[in-house]
């Protein structure tokens, strides 16, 4: 039996030296919860212009469609996004009833909303205020610029997974590569064009159109980032591997290959995360936080004054989202740091939605 | 929805949860400093999810499970790949006496991170293979055959006396 053994790892453990409990874990408990609040993902550089040319499209193809969407309601939500106030979805303009709603993401079709009773439950809530079931999915990798939500389905009885492709604008769904040896939940995030993996003990990015895997470069890889990935490369950190982390840099890489595209300093808060476009990356320190441009690495003229209660979030084309004085959601532009007043209470339980995102842990 | 916990009273569970998680951080990661800081890591998570707890006694339960599972998260590190390492070996190796807690904790030391993970949730916290499983973020099966692999090596080490050869893989 392994009584023996239990008993004396138990001795061997009580004759561990246990040093004091710091003194201010409520206070990195908050920051904590604030750094969870903007969670979104990062990412490389995307010209501004593929992201209005793209949603030109979508609102073209809208247009024409049985379901069409009225461009406002669209352009409302590329612009303002969608958050979360005590269980009411606010989308653009417009607001809908979740019970329970807790996160929230985006894609082209609409903000996904997932419920605190059961995060693996899924609803689309679209521009225009209308929402659909999406069932069932668990995690999802989604890319704000596209309509394809990524999801792993086990094989029954097998330490295999598949993953799906669920496309929401057609409502079909599709295989991607074959099924995939893993006892874990494999997805860690994705861009516009692939969907990274762990694969063993790397992280592998998988082509959305061939199911081709590339290894991805492991270097610079720090687990206090948020595994983010946008549409054309993910954040690092130079500092990432020294124990324990205290990171003064972030680094934007380029998908797959790893390429630098750009760097900037920490705001002292140890978190950034960049826009669902690509534009823009937002660090925050205790107090404050700012706003870079990824690829000239020009800091821009936004500049927030930080809370325990004033949280940040992105809207889909880069405007940061923000809980002004008055404790309404303001939506800021970064390049002019112009804010406006949405006149909509962030209430007392607010959650923001970010950039692509993979776990709704 | 839950009603949070206070920060009193999250403060009051934090210092009496922080001497069992810290333990079994450092069994986990067989360094103080990471130990420290993993600790802390698993009750500022704890904190920041506090609205998902709707029952204040869940939280310790709550925290060992964010221990576990950040803790396999930096074993995902190249640093972590190309092992650590230990502060805990003790001079002279594993030949003194085999009976006693630190030679088990120090023969711990010797086992893959993951293998590691599995026997500390398994006979130190005394967690079913399903709740490590839960907890590591892996299936049963794995669960079994890594702690099938780590008793095999234990057994190596210290001997039949502390680990019997009848134990295995489906001890649960």
């Amino acid at each position: 039996m392994t009584d023996r053994l239990s008993a004396l790892l138990h001795d061997g453990a009580d004759a561990i030296d246990v040093p004091p409990m710091p003194g201010d874990l409520v206070a990195s408990g908050r920051r904590e919860e604030r750094r969870r609040r903007t969670r979104t993902a990062l990412v490389g550089a995307v010209a501004a212009v593929l992201v209005v040319a793209g949603a030109t499209v979508a609102v073209d193809r809208w247009r024409d469609s049985d379901d069409s969407i009225q461009p406002a309601d669209e352009v409302a939500y590329q612009q303002q996004g969608a958050w979360i106030a005590d269980e009411v979805v606010h989308i653009g303009d417009r607001t809908v009833e979740v019970p329970n709603a807790a996160q929230v993401v985006y894609t082209s079709e609409g903000a996904i909303v997932a419920t605190l009773d059961d995060p693996t439950q899924l609803t689309l809530v679209e521009p225009d205020g209308e929402t659909r079931e999406l069932g069932h999915l668990g995690a999802i990798a989604v890319d704000a610029g596209s309509p394809e939500v990524v999801y792993a389905e086990k094989v029954e009885d097998q330490d295999y997974v598949q993953l799906q492709v669920l496309d929401l604008a057609t409502r079909e769904t599709r295989a991607l590569g074959a099924p995939y040896e893993s006892q874990e939940l494999p997805m860690l995030g994705r861009s516009d064009r692939y969907v990274i993996l762990n694969q063993g003990e790397l992280m592998v990015a998988m082509d959305l159109d061939t199911g081709d895997v590339t290894r991805m470069p492991q270097e610079e890889i720090g687990f206090s980032v948020d595994w983010g990935f946008g549409p054309a490369g993910y954040i690092t950190s130079p500092d990432a591997e020294k124990v324990p982390i205290r990171i003064t840099q972030w680094h934007v890489r380029s998908m797959p290959d790893g390429d630098l595209v750009g760097s900037y300093p920490d705001a002292g808060g140890q978190f950034a995360t960049v826009s669902p476009d690509g534009r823009y990356l937002l660090t925050t320190g205790e107090t404050s936080a700012y706003v870079y441009d990824v690829v000239s690495g020009e800091r821009l003229p936004l500049e927030l004054t930080l809370s325990a209660e004033r949280q940040t979030g992105w809207s889909p084309d880069g405007h940061v989202l923000t809980v002004g004085d008055q404790g309404t959601v303001e939506v800021c532009e970064p390049s002019t740091g112009d804010c406006s007043d949405t006149g909509q209470s962030a209430g007392q339980n607010l959650s923001m939605a970010g950039g692509s995102f993979n776990s709704w842990s | 929805m839950a009603t949070p916990m206070t920060d009193e009273e999250f403060t009051e569970l934090a210092h009496a949860a922080w001497p069992g998680l810290y333990r079994t951080a450092y069994l986990l990661l067989g360094d103080h400093q990471l130990a420290e800081d993993l600790t802390q890591t698993a009750l500022t998570k704890t904190y920041a999810a506090r609205r998902k707890i709707k029952d204040p006694a869940a939280a310790p339960a709550y925290a060992r499970v964010v221990l576990a599972n950040t803790a396999t998260t930096w074993f995902r590190r190249r640093s972590w790949r190309n092992e650590l390492p230990t502060e805990i070996l003790p001079e002279g190796g594993l030949d003194r006496d085999l009976s006693t807690g630190p030679a088990v904790v120090a023969a711990l030391a010797t086992l893959p991170p993951r293998q590691r993970a599995v026997i500390v949730l398994r006979y130190y916290d005394d967690l079913s293979v399903r709740e490590v499983a839960h907890a590591l973020g892996v299936s049963e099966g794995t669960v079994k055959s890594q702690t099938s692999d780590a008793l095999a090596k234990l057994r190596a080490v210290l001997g039949d006396d502390v680990v019997p050869a009848t134990e295995g893989a489906h001890h649960d």
